[in-house]
């Protein structure tokens, strides 16, 4: 039977009859490989650059994704810890990349400027452009966070959040 | 045996043995590959502002319209580059390639982008609109124009 397999499940063969595959545990393989999709999801390494300043220091408190096959969803929340650039527009890397020209919403969440304090709701775009990066971007006419809205330099207790899911290449 | 409802259209063995039917469960199994596992697919978008015949708006090759149903559920990972307006201010809507469940219904978000240097943008959940979703930002309903763009990222329940 034809099949691209792209989940890699484990079918049961036609000979499967076997004393080294019974039936029935082809179809307990099969059955533990489609509950594995509601496991525990898988961290990622996220890399977050303002302007000049770039892999600035924080913690994460969450950085993981679930794919299966095309389709990955992710959350993510960092505490920032170290300095960014004023002014300096904030980009995301080190996730997944859609296949998409240009920029594609991917999901939506915000960031924390503790010095005000203020939270900043915001849409989340891929660039597959010249940035190649998640980027925050405004909602309220002002561009995109870091170099618009939002203009501060990150700094310790800061917080950049999101969560959402696309089709990956 | 009695066959369950299939909304994702998996086979399942008819016969009372599944042990005769290890063909069935590599049926089973390719599908949920597919359903799963496969690319999105690739749907035709419309963009509407106004009436008339000139409602529909000209989009650019760089559109793309992705769409992935799992039986009940729709994810759509969309993006509308406006080539040429319309000239007509006033709601814009595009088209949902399977139906919501009601109208009024949450879909996801939108976000549009007036200018390519995102001069001047717009976040909001969208609901739908029978067949159609609503994708006007909300920082006024001027007519569209080249360089605009609009973002769609939903999930929602079909009734198709």
């Amino acid at each position: 039977m034809a099949t691209t397999n792209v989940l890699a499940l484990r079918f049961p063969k036609d000979s499967d009859t076997s004393a080294s595959k019974t039936f029935e545990t082809a179809v307990a393989d099969l059955a533990n490989d489609i509950d594995a999709f509601a496991g525990a999801w898988t961290t990622i390494t996220p890399t977050v650059n303002q302007g000049a300043s770039t892999n600035i220091a924080k913690t994460v408190n969450i950085a993981r994704h679930r794919t299966i096959g095309k389709w990955l969803e992710w959350e993510m929340q960092l505490s920032i810890t170290g300095t960014g650039t004023a002014s300096g527009l904030i980009t995301v890397t080190g996730f997944p990349a859609p296949k998409n020209a240009g920029y594609s919403l991917i999901g939506q969440g915000g960031i924390r400027d503790t010095s005000v304090p203020t939270k900043f709701s915001s849409p989340i775009l891929y660039d597959s452009g010249s940035t190649t990066a998640w980027i925050w971007a405004a909602s309220d006419g002002n561009g995109k966070m870091g170099s618009s809205r939002f203009t501060a330099a990150f700094a310790s207790g800061d917080l950049i959040y999101g969560s959402g899911w696309y089709e990956i290449a | 045996m009695t066959l369950y409802t299939q909304y994702a259209g998996i086979p399942v063995p008819e016969s009372t043995d599944i042990a005769d039917e290890p063909f069935t469960l590599q049926q089973m199994a390719a599908a949920i590959d597919d359903i799963w596992g496969g690319a999105f697919d690739t749907y035709t978008p419309q963009l509407i502002q106004g009436a008339g015949a000139t409602k529909y708006i000209t989009l650019n090759s760089t559109t793309f319209a992705r769409v992935k149903k799992v039986g009940k559920t729709v994810y759509l990972q969309t993006r509308l580059d406006v080539s040429a307006g319309t000239g007509s201010a006033g709601e814009a809507l595009t088209n949902l390639p399977y139906p919501a469940v009601s109208t009024d219904e949450p879909l996801g978000t939108v976000f549009c982008a007036r200018g390519g240097a995102f001069s001047v943008n717009n976040w909001n959940i969208q609901t739908a609109k029978s067949n159609l979703v609503t994708v006007g930002c909300n920082n006024g309903v001027s007519s569209l124009s080249s360089g605009d763009f609009i973002l769609l990222l939903l999930c929602y329940e079909t009734s198709g």
